[in-house]
């Protein structure tokens, strides 16, 4: 199992999937999160990710390690954005390859949702007419 | 030969703790790092509440992480270097 986490203030600029694969791997199952227009009702220009880094990165490895004892899976790639990130632009990425489909959907779900929930990253609509974040 | 009387540099129990605040945290205690010399019997709920007696009024759901690590805001802080106060995220 090899576990890629990645937070960077950089537009993320994933390669693309390199075909063919070893034949390891039956399915790759690929997450974007890109920033809406609007937010709670407001038309935004952008969303700005603060982070506790040192933790939120290591969360994150902690997640991905307890997760795949649960789904079994070869590889988790994750990236994230911190620092202003416009409409349309992704702030988040995953990439999963798993023997099959099933595990790699399923982990994909879970950690999502974890990362939600738990790591130390906050986002704050960035409104056109406004410069500075507001909380 | 006899050992030299350790001098101490601050208070017994006392020692300098990392206190980081982010998000509303940081906007209502007006910093985002602070050394704080503390008594290591305190609780990160006491702690915090020296500095801002209404927090848990104006920020609800915040987390506590000591070294890194989601903590309880009950346990006093003992040997901890960091103290992370962590209002509900919202990452993704």
């Amino acid at each position: 199992m090899k576990i890629e986490i990645e937070m960077t203030d950089k537009p993320l600029h994933i390669a693309p999937l390199r075909l063919p694969l070893s034949g390891e791997s039956g399915a790759v199952v690929e997450f974007w999160g890109l920033v809406r227009s609007s937010e709670g009702g407001q038309k935004i220009a952008a969303l700005h990710y603060e982070s506790y880094i040192s933790m939120a990165k290591g969360l994150l490895y902690e997640i991905a390690q307890e997760l795949l004892k649960k789904y079994p899976c070869q590889r988790l790639e994750v990236y994230h954005r911190i620092g202003p990130v416009a409409v349309g632009e992704p702030s988040v990425f995953l990439r999963i390859y798993s023997t099959h489909r099933s595990e790699a959907f399923q982990l994909a779900q879970e950690f999502i949702n974890r990362l939600k929930s738990d790591v130390p990253i906050w986002k704050y609509p960035l409104l056109a007419e406004k410069e500075e974040p507001s909380p | 030969m006899e050992k030299e009387p350790r001098v101490a540099k601050e208070p017994v129990g006392t020692e300098t703790i990392r206190i980081l605040a982010f998000a509303q945290a940081k906007e209502l205690l007006g910093f985002t790092e602070k050394m704080l010399v503390v008594d290591r019997s305190k609780t990160p709920r006491e702690i915090v509440l020296e500095i801002e007696p209404s927090f848990f009024e104006k920020i609800h759901g915040a987390r506590v992480a000591i070294d890194q690590r989601y903590a309880s805001w009950d346990q006093p802080i003992e040997e901890a270097e960091e103290m992370a106060i962590i209002p509900p995220v919202s990452g993704g």
